[in-house]
């Protein structure tokens, strides 16, 4: 009888010699690994979507109801514009900031804590290929939920686009730049108090307080310099441009701020996940 | 014939109230929460003071509602709102999480009346309600300046909407088979109910027939009658509201007791 130890090696030893090359080191990239992740990562959450989609909607209906009644017959306008209108755009930028960042960190926090974040550690995909994936899938979540919410919100206020592009650009990355986040986060969290604490604490009060409701104008020249650094308040400001042609802020300043954050978060996300920080060890 | 008489004969007699039994109940469903308060009191507190600090911002200038400035009539409704919302859902999560578990027996098994089971489950989701409401209070006491006009008002209500909101939680819990039964009732009928009821603004900017419907909701007498307490302003009648919340609670406990004695869905 020949030793089992000994078969297995041999055993292991074929299985290496026919796996499938990925080669990333040339240039060819793992497409089916990161459309599987991918596709793992968005029937997660299309699984539940009564609590992903559905809920965020109504929350964001919730305030837009709130805020309606609350200014009444006095039709308040920011700037020459109706506050509705001022309004709309900024709770569909609120939703897809919140629901970006939602996903990856719950997915990536639960694997983890099951002990199964292996199964996606171990197979042949690079720490730029499980980025990508990992942060479209968040992002595709952001996306979806400010489609829906839109969408809801056309019936009670008038939501002309003045500028498509604008729109296009700022619900992407802004989804992409919550997403990477989710991802930095759920790897970095070891528990999902931890993560309620980074989403009540930092996420909810950035996402409320950079504009949302209100034009930064109102705020003292202390918090308006302030918000100047704070990339949140770019994608408000970005998109409510793309939907009402008004902004706070220089619209190329935005753009440069929210390409150069995206950058600077694929970069740090990259190396934590190529380190094995708290996924390897 | 025999087996009752054993039965009988190994049952733990307990005359009267279980009261040890009853307090056991209550400090385990305290600590439940108590454990994860980052998310059950912390989170709440924050979210208070966002929203007080959002519509001050947006309201907040010269911007009056009746004899009071706009902050000094939000600050009761979002102690209401807090109340409601965290009653709520102390009762609800507790008893789906231990049905989806499979404990709920470890709770059905101890010599506990229903009545006592339905006592236990309430005050412990009543406590979290007004625990999370004292902190509440306590940090928008710093930025508005909030006086006990009527303290009997403020503990009557205060204390009858967490009960209430107990209560509810714990029968949507027992009928609730997922999460997303529960998160249902949360979204559709407690989020809404608990914003929509003159916790930002007063009703008369309703259109009229919802205003109508509002003289209605027990939502809306609870923070009314909280208001009152705090700056003796209301837009309800006190007495009515008063009334009509204690009438809800002894149906929604008698419900609940009903629910517990029969077993509905949870000894099925």
């Amino acid at each position: 009888m020949s030793d089992p130890k000994h078969k297995t090696k041999e055993n292991i030893l074929i299985l290496l010699e026919n796996r499938p090359e990925t080669e990333p080191a040339k240039g060819k990239r793992n497409w089916v690994g990161i459309k599987t992740l991918y596709m793992r990562e968005t029937n997660r959450f299309l699984k539940v979507y009564f609590q992903t989609v559905i809920v965020p909607v109504i929350t964001t209906m919730i305030f837009l109801t709130i805020f309606s009644l609350a200014i009444g017959r006095e039709r308040g306008e920011i700037n020459g514009i109706p506050f509705t209108q001022f309004l709309a755009p900024g709770l569909i930028m609120m939703a897809i900031l919140q629901n970006a960042f939602a996903n990856a960190t719950s997915s990536i926090l639960g694997a983890k804590m099951q002990g199964n974040i292996v199964d996606t550690l171990t197979p042949p995909l690079t720490s730029h290929e499980l980025v990508l994936a990992y942060a479209s899938g968040g992002a595709t979540r952001g996306l979806l939920v400010g489609i829906a919410v839109t969408l809801s919100m056309i019936p009670f206020t008038p939501l002309m686009p003045t500028s498509i592009i604008l729109i296009l650009f700022y619900a992407f990355s802004a989804s992409y730049m919550m997403a990477i986040i989710g991802v930095i986060i759920g790897i970095w969290a070891e528990k999902s108090e931890q993560l309620a604490l980074i989403t009540g604490l930092i996420v909810t009060p950035l996402s409320f307080l950079s504009g949302t409701f209100y034009s930064i104008e109102r705020l003292p020249q202390f918090l308006q310099t302030l918000s100047m650094f704070n990339p949140f308040f770019y994608a408000i400001d970005g998109l409510r441009a793309g939907f009402i042609g008004y902004s706070d802020s220089p619209i190329f300043q935005g753009i440069l701020v929210m390409i150069g954050v995206n950058i600077i978060l694929w970069i740090l996300c990259h190396q934590l996940i190529a380190s094995g920080y708290r996924l390897k060890e | 014939m025999t087996s009752r008489t054993i039965t009988r004969e190994i049952r733990p007699v307990i005359s009267g109230t279980n009261w040890q039994g009853i307090w056991t109940l209550y400090t385990r469903e305290v600590h439940r929460y108590l454990k994860i308060f980052g998310q059950t009191l912390l989170a709440p507190i924050i979210t208070a003071i966002l929203f007080l600090t959002v519509f001050g911002i947006v309201f907040g200038e010269n911007r009056t509602v009746g004899k009071l400035s706009y902050i000094e009539f939000l600050a009761p409704g979002l102690l209401m709102m807090t109340i409601l919302q965290n009653a709520f859902a102390n009762t609800s999560t507790s008893i789906i999480s231990q049905k989806i578990n499979e404990s709920i027996v470890d709770t059905l098994m101890p010599p506990l009346s229903p009545l006592e089971l339905t006592i236990g489950f309430i005050l412990g989701g009543a406590t979290r309600g007004l625990m999370v409401a004292l902190g509440v209070g306590l940090s928008l006491s710093i930025v508005v300046p909030i006086s006990l006009h009527n303290p009997g008002a403020i503990i009557l209500f205060s204390v009858s909407a967490a009960v209430m909101m107990g209560s509810m939680g714990l029968m949507t819990g027992i009928w609730a088979k997922k999460f997303d039964h529960v998160s249902t009732v949360t979204n559709f009928i407690i989020l809404p109910l608990s914003f929509l009821s003159g916790t930002f603004f007063p009703i008369n900017r309703f259109p009229d027939l919802l205003q109508v419907a509002s003289h209605y909701n027990p939502f809306f007498y609870l923070i009314d009658g909280l208001r009152f307490g705090f700056t003796n302003q209301s837009t309800g009648s006190i007495t009515t509201g008063v009334f009509l919340v204690i009438i809800i609670n002894i149906l929604l406990w008698s419900t609940c007791y009903w629910m517990l004695r029969v077993g509905y869905k949870i000894k099925d």
